[in-house]
């Protein structure tokens, strides 16, 4: 947790002086999309070798679907009445 | 891009499953905490290029305020509503919820508690949580509003959610995302424990 506030912070000092102009800012979100998509194929990958989600799958999956559609669509809900009916147009 | 990021992923496990072999896994654990890394520096660089991120952290923390409180409280209802279903008592549906993405640990702190039965269903849950976000933020933030896109990653919002959040939401959310997860992780080993032992 301390090395992503580091890299988050180290990063917020650096944009901050770097005075970036849009075509900087346009390469920095390229950039990020590009390792976004890496990151996720390599997650994806280690979670497709993880022999024990695969295994756990097979038993418990439909259960752990259903509570991570539930807890996940319960969270949508509450957010989205709390941005309809308290902060409206955020 | 949620088809990308979709794409990825799926792309990313059924190479996990034929195709690498196991023995990268060590690797490919390094290979991710460094990816994060520089992503998480790149959207700091995002933050800190906008000059006006940082203002406004009145409204901000109202609009983190009224977040975080919403995904707690929607997460628990909802498995409360699921484990009825499912013949889970309410004190365990709550503890899965209370993961809010973060497999790992809650995972690692129901096995002790629970036995290795829930703990697997927390870490199980909890992985397909992030996975629903990948795919989710950039639909909501399209289709409903960027605030209620910021509901599905929980704790995640602070790392491996938060550069999708980047690329779909202003700046000044991306802030709010980031502590909203920060938040949701540090109550992650409190509320856990506290909603099991109910």
């Amino acid at each position: 947790m301390w090395k992503i506030i580091l890299f988050l912070v180290a990063g917020i000092a650096i944009g901050n002086r770097l005075n970036l102009n849009d075509s900087g800012k346009a390469v920095n979100g390229r950039l990020q999309q590009i390792g976004l998509l890496l990151l996720l194929l390599a997650m994806g990958i280690s979670i497709g070798l993880n022999e024990s989600v695969l295994a756990d799958i097979s038993s418990i999956g439909w259960q752990s679907i259903a509570f991570a559609f539930s807890t996940t669509f319960g969270s949508i809900l509450a957010v989205w009445l709390v941005s309809r009916f308290i902060y409206k147009g955020v | 891009m949620t088809i990308l990021i979709f794409g990825a992923v799926v792309l990313g496990i059924l190479a996990g499953v034929f195709v690498v072999p196991v023995e990268w896994a060590g690797q490919l654990d390094t290979l991710c905490t460094w990816l994060l890394s520089l992503l998480i520096f790149s959207v700091g660089i995002d933050i800190g290029a906008n000059k006006g991120a940082l203002k406004n952290m009145r409204e901000k923390s109202l609009l983190l305020s009224g977040l975080t409180l919403s995904v707690i409280i929607g997460s628990g209802l909802g498995a409360i509503g699921v484990g009825y279903l499912l013949g889970v008592t309410p004190n365990t549906s709550l503890a899965i919820s209370a993961g809010y993405g973060w497999y790992s640990l809650s995972a690692i702190i129901l096995k002790d508690m629970a036995g290795a039965d829930v703990g697997a269903v927390a870490f199980l849950t909890n992985v397909f949580r992030e996975m629903l976000a990948f795919v989710l933020i950039p639909l909501l933030a399209v289709h409903v509003n960027q605030y209620t896109s910021l509901a599905p990653p929980g704790a995640t919002s602070m790392d491996t959610t938060l550069p999708i959040i980047s690329s779909v939401a202003s700046e000044d959310l991306v802030i709010v995302a980031f502590l909203n997860g920060l938040i949701l992780s540090t109550l992650v080993p409190i509320l856990v424990p506290f909603f099991y032992g109910l």
